[in-house]
Parts: C-alpha cells; structure tokens; sequence
C-alpha cells in the first residue's frame, strides 16, 4: 500500500494493538478506576485531546509525528469503535485491517504508475468505507 | 531500560506488553518488508526506496480528504503520517540501526506511560509538562544508536 505495503506481521502487530486499546486501554482500566467503560473511553479521549494540544512541545519533528500519528490513530479507533458498538471491538479491529488490505490491493494490483494514482487510491477508498463502515 | 512483562499504561490510550508487541511488529514490518525486502525485489538502495515510500505517502496525504468517512480518513491519515515520520526517522538515523530505533521507541513510550501514571496524572498542566518531559527525553537520546 502507498503507505509502505503491509505484510502479515504487520496486520497482526495492528489488530493486537487495537484490541489493546479496547481490552487493556477500556476495560481493564475501568475496572481499576471504577469507572463504566463508556466513562473511561470519554476520558481517554478528553486525554487526547488535551495531550495534542502541547505536543508541539516535542521538538525533534519525527517522534513529534510519531506521537502524534500514534495517539490520532488510537482517539479515531477509539471513535469508531464506540460508533460501531465497543463489544463489537474485535470485529472493528477486522474491519480497519480490511480497509488497509484494499487499500494494498487497490494500489499495488491496479493503480500503481498510472496517473492520478493516489486520487484514485483515495476516491476508491472514499467508496469502500461508504460500502463497509 | 527495557519493556518486560508487566502493564503499561499511556495517556494516549492505555499501553500494555500485548500492545506494545503489536507496534514492535508492526515496525519491523514497516522496515523489514516496506524497505529491505522491497530494494532487494527491486534491486535498488534502501535510500532510495524510503524516497519512493515517502514521496508516495506524500502525495496520498493529499488525497486522503476525499474519503468522506470521518473516522476512517482519520485512522488513515494517522497511519500514514506514524509511517511516514517513522520512515524519517530511520532515513536519519540509518536503515542498519533499525533494531536500536525500535529499542529506543518502545522505551519513549514506555517512559510516556511512567512519568503520567507514576507522577503527573491529575497535576495541574499534566499534558504540558508530559511533552515538555518527551521532549528532554528525546533531545537526550537524539543518538539512537547507543541504544540506551
């Protein structure tokens, strides 16, 4: 995928880290603060955002992004999921990766050197979430 | 410092060994297949294919508004900017030292989590003086090939 072409180990070290968020990052962590688990994934996103908002703090311009793209990553999962249904999280974690698989397939199977590549990677990925999320 | 068993928690979202080993894979993945096995497919430099990857995420990041879906362009657009800053960051500090670059990410983070849960949760500015703290880190370690 133009991102960087995604291999098993790959998709498998980010379903784990999804379902963390939700298991260890909404579950377990409710229970250790009393909290429901709708209550702790507000916080976590109130975290978040208020955690975005000081990491221009970070000067070195790749863990910045890093951080960045790691927490942004984690509230939009944490958003979709809670749309989809939270006891549904495993079947979301599927979905993500579904939608990272067709975008490896769309790109590196068809799209690839032609021109407008990537508008067309995004306009085909724009129709698949419509079919799917 | 190492990462060994035990649970971790991190105010961008609650981190434990399971998770951390999802990002270790994914990692080695992203340099492993997306650099070393790709130069070697295509016979070129590994300078040169982190130039195509990252001329290639740049031009899809300005694309990606045409996915209309907010959390999907969202989990997209994430992704790639994680996959293009972590690509940066191995560009800088050379392909050969992937492994302690890993060693060195898996240690921020795991320091993210201790200096919030450890001692800043609930303070007044926590998330400031979290990044302020990163970036000491950060700027301490800018070599990562000590792999301390």
């Amino acid at each position: 995928m133009p991102m960087c072409g995604f291999n098993a180990k790959m998709l498998e070290g980010l379903a784990v880290f999804q379902e963390g968020l939700v298991e260890h990052g909404l579950h377990e962590r409710s229970k250790i603060t009393g909290q429901t688990v709708e209550e702790r994934l507000q916080e976590e996103l109130s975290d978040m955002g208020r955690f975005s908002q000081e990491v221009h703090g970070i000067t070195d311009p790749e863990l910045r992004d890093l951080t960045i793209g790691l927490s942004t990553f984690a509230k939009a999962f944490y958003r979709f999921a809670q749309r989809k249904g939270l006891e549904n999280y495993k079947e979301t974690a599927e979905a993500v990766n579904a939608f990272f698989v067709e975008m490896d397939r769309k790109y590196y199977g068809e799209l690839q050197g032609q021109p407008e590549d990537m508008r067309k990677l995004a306009a085909h990925l724009d129709e698949y979430s419509r079919r799917v999320a | 410092m190492n990462i060994v068993g035990g649970s971790l928690n991190m105010p961008i979202c609650g981190f434990n060994q399971q998770m951390t080993e999802g990002l270790k894979g994914f990692h080695n993945g992203l340099v492993e297949h997306g650099i070393i096995n790709r130069s070697a497919k295509k016979n070129q430099a590994f300078e040169k294919t982190i130039e195509k990857e990252l001329d290639d995420m740049t031009r899809f990041q300005k694309e990606t508004h045409q996915i209309e879906d907010k959390e999907m362009r969202e989990l997209t657009e994430a992704l790639t900017k994680y996959a293009s800053a972590f690509y940066k960051l191995v560009q800088k500090e050379g392909v050969d030292k992937y492994k302690q670059i890993l060693q060195f990410l898996n240690k921020f983070y795991f320091e993210m989590d201790n200096k919030y849960y450890s001692e800043l949760e609930g303070q007044p500015e926590d998330m400031k003086k979290l990044a302020l703290y990163l970036n000491e880190i950060s700027c301490k370690q800018a070599n990562y090939s000590d792999g301390n």
